[in-house]
């Protein structure tokens, strides 16, 4: 073995911290932060559909196909929305629920020839990583998790490097990023694919509601306390970093889950953040140079 | 017959979902359907506290413990919207996952120690109805009986404040009260619900049923029994699926058929629905056509003088031959033989009916509005199709034109004449 089994398990969970930053961060920019939790939820049947399709042993490309439970349910939002004149907070619940339970019922018709429980894709177990590796002509190469989760982060990074400009404007001004011509739905699409990506190979992790947890809570963070969009990202990763590492050692130290801990130390650094920033800043002012009302 | 179990559990889920139901439209009025979402999952570490205090399962203490926790979260997002400029969504989404963070890393906690029976924890992530007890029962019949006696209680300010939260206020009423009443009636009924019927499908609960009124009807009253009504039916397919089908848990059938409701609800609902609402516009769209079409032909073939009235359909362009059956069936065109034919009565008047309508449009333009008469054209193709016979009088009225004298033609066409352009 390469690495400590600690050592990976704070990889995979930084890792997977990171790609959800990054990702969420334009949620969060967007107000779609409820959106990710939707998503989240929504790839469960997707998940089971990959592995009743794939047999026993799970296969990245039929996961990766899962992840176009992201976009189904992103269009079923817009679908209730726009054409149903439902509104949007409506849209969302009424959308994830139904595939969720889809999800769940499909576990219970299946439990015979799907190896998986519903508990174990809420929370992932992370404990569990290490053992699961990738083979490649008989070479053990590594945690499987790590590889899975380095490729996302791979896609990620392209996609964000290769879309920054548009990203980034329809990210603050979907209108204006319209206008200039930027083809907005499709950027909106692709974000939502590496959104559910994300969420898909953070399962087995940490499970599919606790990467909620790192798509909002380490990009609203970073969002109180940075101006431009490249240091929010940046303040993201740190921030994963921190939940990652912080969590590890929070779990051991009570003897509880590290997913969990991972998310709740991301947690309290924004609660501490929040603080932070009160008391360097002193009470609100409607005359601060850069939040205030009057510029 | 059906075993009294099946019973019991049958009416105790009616029971939980046309209450969630009816504190639902509330949640759905003020547009916070997904906070039931986020107290549902932030219930969790409250649940494994009081667990792990009182070591047993004794439905009492988990509910406050599951209220509690309810409760804090729902401060956290206030916390957080006061403090921060985060927006509401994203406030939501970090209290739920902070709070149902803390709860699993204590779950796993609780399940080292091996404190007596934990596998009752679980049943509180997707619901067990099956394992329903009479003290549930009876948590179901109490909640249900205080929603209730709540909102008989402040009716009349609840229903102010859905309707319109400024002007409830302007009005004096309480309305941090009715709030407070409000997320009380959510937690209150989330934390009884949540472990029969698990996280998601109170999630549901509160927000599909009220989404299917919202397709029926704009009153409230029926709102809220529409709502509460799909609840109960959708209570009891679930139920009956999950009963039927070995093995199925109830909670993810309950969601499918209040789901379902909605998708129908939304597509067929007569007034509200997608599918009856795109026939209307189907139908409006050919009423402007057949009607421009109309027109054209009564000021072509009647207020020109000395022309042949015979309609000849070779000359018609292909969109206005489309028209020729509907014309035909509706009596508004005789045929004569297959190329040729004529305004019947009723289409004749018709035609006149718009066109002098379009006149009477431009002429109150150009002379109430002093819009110059070549610009009033354009607009006057839109409102003639729209113009009912009240209106019509009341412009007439405003112009000081009464019925027997209508110089409306001639003045149109003076009109017409002063700024040359020589169209309808």
């Amino acid at each position: 073995m390469l690495m400590s089994d600690a050592l990976i398990i704070i990889s995979v969970g930084f890792l997977v911290a990171v790609n959800a930053g990054v990702a969420g961060s334009f949620m969060v920019l967007r107000k779609l932060s409820m959106i990710g939790d939707a998503i989240s939820h929504a790839v469960l049947p997707g998940i089971i559909i990959a592995y009743l399709i794939a047999g026993q042993r799970e296969n990245f490309f039929f996961l990766a196909g899962a992840a176009l439970m992201g976009v189904v349910v992103t269009l079923m939002i817009e679908w209730f929305n726009k054409k149903g004149r439902l509104p949007t907070d409506a849209s969302i619940g009424l959308s994830f629920t139904f595939l969720f339970a889809v999800g769940i019922i499909l576990i219970s018709a299946y439990t015979d020839s799907v190896d998986i429980d519903a508990e174990c894709v809420l929370f992932g177990e992370i404990a569990l990583v290490p053992f699961y590796t990738y083979t490649v002509f008989g070479y053990e190469i590594g945690t499987k998790a790590l590889w899975d989760n380095l490729f996302i982060l791979a896609l990620i990074i392209v996609f964000v490097l290769a879309m920054y400009r548009p990203l980034a404007i329809t990210s603050f001004n979907e209108e204006y990023g319209q206008s200039i011509g930027i083809r907005t739905r499709s950027i909106r699409l692709l974000l939502m694919v590496m959104v559910s990506l994300t969420t898909v190979f953070a399962f087995e992790s940490v499970g599919a509601i606790l990467v909620v947890a790192f798509l909002v809570i380490p990009p609203a963070t970073a969002l109180l306390i940075s101006r431009r969009l490249h240091h929010m990202l940046l303040i993201t990763v740190l921030l994963a970093f921190f939940s990652a590492v912080g969590g590890f050692f929070l779990a051991e130290l009570i003897d509880g889950s590290i997913a969990g801990a991972m998310s709740v130390v991301s947690g309290l650094l924004f609660i501490g953040v929040v603080f932070g920033k009160k008391f360097i800043q002193g009470p609100k002012k409607i005359l601060s140079p850069h939040q205030g009302v009057l510029k | 017959m059906l075993d009294p179990n099946f019973q019991f559990v049958l009416i105790g889920i009616i029971l939980l979902s046309a209450t969630a139901s009816l504190v639902g439209t509330y949640n759905f009025f003020q547009k916070q359907a997904l906070v039931g979402e986020t107290i549902a999952h932030a219930m969790l570490p409250g649940v494994v506290i009081a667990f792990m205090i009182s070591g047993v399962k004794n439905p009492w203490v988990l509910l406050l413990g599951a209220g509690i926790s309810g409760w804090l979260s729902v401060l956290f997002i206030e916390w957080i919207k006061r403090e921060t400029r985060i927006k509401a969504d994203a406030a939501m989404a970090i209290s739920l996952t902070f709070f149902f963070g803390i709860g699993v890393l204590l779950m796993v906690r609780l399940q080292q120690m091996e404190v007596g029976n934990q596998s009752g924890i679980d049943h509180y992530l997707f619901g067990k109805a099956a394992a329903m007890t009479r003290e549930d029962g009876r948590m179901f019949l109490i909640t249900a009986l205080t929603v209730l006696s709540i909102m008989l209680a402040h009716h009349r300010h609840i229903k102010l404040v859905c309707f319109n939260r400024d002007y409830a206020q302007s009005l004096g009423v309480p309305v941090k009260k009715i709030d407070i009443y409000l997320s009380f009636m959510t937690i209150l009924v989330i934390a009884t619900g949540i472990k029969a019927a698990g996280i998601i499908l109170m999630a549901a609960l509160v927000i599909a049923p009220a989404a299917t009124a919202s397709f029926w009807t704009n009153k409230y009253g029926l709102f809220l029994f529409i709502a509460v009504a799909v609840g109960a039916v959708g209570g009891i397919s679930g139920v009956t699926a999950s009963y039927f089908i070995s093995g199925m848990p109830t909670g993810p059938w309950i969601i499918v058929f209040l789901f379902m409701f909605s998708l129908i609800s939304m597509l067929f609902a007569p007034r509200k629905g997608y599918i009856p609402r795109l026939m209307r516009r189907a139908a409006a769209r050919k009423k402007i056509r057949v009607e421009n079409l109309l027109k054209s032909i009564y000021y072509e073939f009647y207020r020109q003088p000395n022309r042949s009235r015979v309609l000849r359909f070779s000359t018609w362009s292909a969109t206005e031959r489309e028209l020729l059956p509907y014309l035909v069936r509706e009596g508004l065109v005789e045929r004569a033989g297959s190329q040729q034919g004529t305004l019947s009565h009723k289409g004749y008047s018709e035609g006149k009916r718009i066109y002098r309508l379009h006149c009477l449009w431009e002429i109150y333009l150009w002379r109430k509005m002093n819009i110059s008469a070549e610009s009033t054209h354009s607009d006057a193709e839109y409102i003639e199709h729209i113009i009912t016979p009240e209106v019509e009088k009341m412009i007439m009225n405003d112009l000081g034109y009464c019925e027997r004298f209508e110089p409306l033609a001639e003045i149109h066409e003076y009109l017409s004449k002063e700024d040359t352009h020589a169209h309808v």
